[in-house]
């Protein structure tokens, strides 16, 4: 169905080609993953499938591509859009008309296909991807997942041969992300569509996919085989993966389901000991609270965003904010830096009321990192970005050395900011607020489409900051990340606090907020893969 | 709930009358038409707000042209009142010439002329509510789907925009920036721009991998040199036809003839290059009896107040100077410019809503 042959291909104005000598072959009805870091080319190789790379790009192109009969490179994207459907990485930026139906659309009237064949189409993809409910809705009212199934509608109304998917849901929460991933799935079984696909979260995709490929990068040798095989080689691999490499389980699970039965015959101690991540909390709570929030309400626009929102946290506590989207995590944190002021109810720092002050002021001592990094950057290197925000709160500009190392962004210093990679984005955004030093961090969403590379430094900075006397509080919805760092976990629903509590006993048992190493051993004491290797040596 | 064409005939019907006519009685029975029409039908729109919007600037509009023409004009023969003159002159020429005599004349044509701009803002009003916008791009010939396409695109960008500039403004706020002078803009202005961009190159993308742009007509290069020359001539001719016509008035049938003609032709090329889109529309509007018998209205009236124009202009004018009389009211033209109502008339029962 799809054939590289000797790709090699380099983008405009770069020296290292990105693709060097790249052989593939998918075969039809196939589910072919693809993973690697970021920056390893694999939405420059998915980009070969349509001809994208090299027609919208430019650069040097050497090999061949072969799908369905068709040559990419000869026929470049548009005259691929019948036989390739590809949805992109962001559910914001792909739709061009305002109506879904019309987004279904838009692809057959390009095509000039007859409005007979076009209503038929229509109607049938709004029932293949269940989305029939939506059709008159407009695009913009619709959720991410629901946005993204939309756009898998408007390529499938051309009947590709092949739908290639770009990172789909690393813009998305979990939920959403199930939703899309479940209706590939879906299409993949039903239909025996050739699905090529790239993804950031294994543990949700794994068990699907029929081979994984593998893409090192820096033009290294790619890997492609079973998932089993190519798990086992591969270094970062999804909690569960990690395990079952460990205590050497054989085949490798690729599913908890699959790794119960490992983890049953596994002996542990009996549950008597003390739990580790109960000392801290227990520590913090001799200290007075540094923020203070009491009765905060808060409602624009008539709905009501904050209910009663009572919360305290101490010197160098690390405390998840979990929940829903429109639970009203980033409104609460909003209100911490002084973004937003209550509409009832007060927010204490340090024993002192924000009413009044102004946010440029609390900004010196609360850092606020905000979702999309793309928002703040600005200069032409990180130097100049870190020196911006040193002189507007009236501090002297200096040398930032330990900082960028700690975030792993020494080479980077002299960057154009935006031309870093979208991870590397992110902690540039990161440093450009913590360049002041300040004592609460305050994270929203710092995980959205990071790899586990990324995921790990970005663990190990802050439990370092943490280490240093900080107060953290990270609003996600990464439970991997969560069960590794924080000490306390602070669930959200319909702007109310639900659940406040020690991260091992919020974390377990619980349906949605359980980490797979927790879901793997139905046990508090284990979180992650650090708690079971440690209890299975003892 | 209507064709879009049949929004665009009932547009015209009712646009004509009120930019030929001066004649309060007739603006009169428009402005209660129009306004019967909004108040039936254009209720149910999403974008109901913005009519009140085009009503302030209509008033606001006609009080300007009511105080500056009483108070500057002062011919007419029926002397209300006089107030202290007051002019401004350099040189021979006058600026300004305020207050002296008021006149009940300047009055009126004052207020007429307000009335007037009062309608025809009130007709776009309850047109821009009326009809359903993207229907209206959609509709637009095929020689200009692209500039259509690009229109619907950045109506969509502008909100987006919005709401990215608050997240901009936030971001910087943070970062401890404050706005004093104009080189703090910059922290703003840089990442809405860069943030555009790349949404607009992730945009391009996705339509290209959808195939748009595939539709442009393989024209021969021959043809394609043909349209380009012909279209720049066709629209010189045009204007060459529209001076003829106003400044040689013995021949005023060449100036007509040569407009025709560029017209014609101009059609002609825009008709052919139309013709070599190969573009499907996934849109079928419903043409219903409903829309028949409102087109059919609308022509009617288009024709009627035309002819008028053509062969009895008078019966359209009222001309307050030298001295003030009863406008002149024709019945015919009375009873066409009910035309705007039928709409209501002819439109399905309001509750029933879903009904489009």
């Amino acid at each position: 169905m799809i054939e590289l042959r000797n790709v090699t291909y380099a983008y405009p104005d770069t020296h290292a080609p990105v693709l060097r000598n790249l052989q593939l072959q998918v075969e039809e009805g196939e589910f072919l993953l693809v993973i690697g870091a970021s920056g390893s080319g694999k939405s420059t190789l998915l980009r070969c499938a349509n001809g994208l790379v090299p027609h919208f790009y430019g650069g040097t192109f050497r090999g061949s591509v072969c799908v369905a009969d068709h040559n990419p490179v000869r026929e470049g994207p548009r005259g691929m859009s019948a036989v390739v459907g590809f949805v992109f990485q962001d559910p914001e930026s792909q739709f061009v008309v305002d109506s879904v139906e019309d987004e279904l659309a838009f692809a057959m009237e390009n095509h000039n296909l007859d409005q007979t064949v076009m209503r038929k189409r229509v109607e049938e993809v709004l029932d293949q991807l269940n989305i029939s409910h939506l059709r008159h809705r407009k695009i913009n009212t619709l959720s991410g997942g629901e946005k993204q199934r939309v756009a898998i509608g408007a390529v499938l109304t051309l009947q590709p041969s092949v739908l290639v998917l770009d990172e789909p849901t690393s813009q998305l929460d979990p939920q959403a992300a199930e939703e899309v991933l479940t209706t590939l799935q879906k299409l993949n079984s039903d239909m025996g569509l050739t699905i090529v696909l790239s993804e950031h979260r294994l543990e949700r995709v794994v068990q699907y996919a029929d081979r994984i490929l593998y893409l090192p990068g820096n033009g290294e040798k790619p890997l492609i085989d079973t998932p089993q095989e190519v798990l086992r080689q591969v270094e970062l691999t999804p909690p569960l993966i990690s395990l079952s490499k460990e205590l050497d389980w054989q085949p490798l699970p690729l599913t908890i389901k699959e790794g119960r039965r490992f983890a049953r015959q596994l002996r542990l101690p009996p549950p008597a000991d003390h739990l580790p991540g109960d000392l801290r909390c227990a520590q913090g709570d001799l200290k007075s609270p540094i923020i203070n929030i009491q009765d905060l309400w808060f409602s624009y626009n008539g709905h009501e965003a904050l209910r009663d929102v009572n919360l305290s946290v101490m010197q160098g506590e690390f405390v998840a904010l979990m929940g829903r989207n429109g639970s009203g995590k980033t409104t609460l944190l909003k209100h911490v830096v002084g973004l937003l002021r209550p509409g009832r109810g007060r927010v204490e720092l340090w024993g002192e009321n924000t009413r009044g002050k102004d946010t440029e002021d609390i900004a010196r001592r609360v850092g606020y990192v905000p979702q999309n990094p793309s928002s703040l950057l600005f200069a032409d290197t990180l130097r100049d970005e870190l020196n911006f925000t040193r002189r507007s709160h009236g501090l002297d500009t200096g040398d930032y050395d330990a900082l960028l190392r700690s975030l792993h962004l020494e080479d980077h210093v002299d960057a154009y900011p935006r031309d870093l990679s979208g991870g590397e984005r992110q902690r540039a955004a990161m440093a450009a607020i913590l360049v002041v030093d300040p004592d609460i961090i305050l994270l929203d969403e710092p995980t959205r489409g990071l790899d586990y590379y990324q995921k790990r430094a970005l663990a190990d900075f802050l439990s370092g900051k943490q280490d240093e006397g900080k107060s953290i509080i990270m609003s996600t919805h990464d439970v991997e990340l969560v069960a590794q760092c924080a000490d306390r976990v602070v669930i959200m629903g319909e702007g109310q606090i639900v659940v406040d509590g020690p991260a091992r006993s919020v974390m377990s048992r619980s349906m949605v907020f359980s980490s797979q190493i927790n879901k793997l051993f139905h046990d508090e004491r284990l979180l992650t893969m650090d708690d079971v290797l440690l209890m299975v040596e003892r | 709930m209507y064709h879009t064409t049949t929004w665009l005939l009932w547009l015209i019907a009712a646009l004509l009358p009120a930019m030929l006519t001066r004649n309060p009685l007739y603006l009169i029975i428009l402005l209660l038409a129009v306004a019967v029409a909004y108040n039936t039908i254009g209720r149910l729109s999403p974008v109901v707000d913005s009519w009140r919007l085009f009503l302030k600037a209509g008033l606001i509009l006609a009080s300007f042209s009511i105080l500056f023409n009483t108070l500057t004009v002062h011919y007419g023969e029926t002397v209300l009142f006089t107030l202290p003159r007051f002019t401004l002159r350099i040189g021979q020429v006058t600026f300004l010439d305020l207050g002296g005599r008021i006149t009940l004349e300047a009055l009126t044509f004052g207020l007429v002329s307000g009335l007037s701009l009062i309608v025809i803002l009130l007709i776009f009003a309850t047109f821009n509510v009326l009809v359903d916008h993207h229907q209206l791009l959609r509709s637009t010939p095929a020689f200009m789907y692209q500039t259509a396409m690009i229109a619907s695109i950045a109506i969509a960008f502008v909100p987006q925009m919005v709401a990215s500039l608050q997240d901009i403004r936030e971001a910087q706020a943070i970062r401890g920036h404050r706005f004093r002078g104009l080189r703090d803009l910059l922290p703003l202005f840089v990442p809405l721009l860069t943030s555009g961009l790349e949404r607009a190159i992730q945009l391009a993308e996705s339509m290209e991998a959808r195939g748009f742009g595939s539709e442009a007509s393989p024209q021969t290069g021959r043809r394609r040199l043909l349209h380009r020359i012909l279209i720049p001539v066709a629209l010189f001719g045009l204007l060459a036809g529209v001076f003829w016509y106003s400044y040689y008035s013995s021949s005023r049938w060449v100036g007509a003839l040569v407009m025709l003609g560029s017209l014609g032709t101009l059609l002609a090329n825009l008709v052919t290059i139309g013709r070599g889109v190969r573009r499907s529309r996934y849109r079928r509007e419903l043409w219903r009896r409903r829309d028949t018998i409102v087109s059919a209205a609308s022509m009617v009236a288009i024709v009627v107040i035309g002819g008028f124009w053509l062969l009895n202009t008078e019966a359209l004018l009222f001309y307050p100077y030298p001295r003030v009389s009863l406008p002149s009211f024709n019945p015919l033209i009375g009873l066409v410019l009910m035309a705007t109502v039928t709409p209501v008339l002819t439109a399905p029962q309001m509750r029933n809503k879903t009904d489009d």
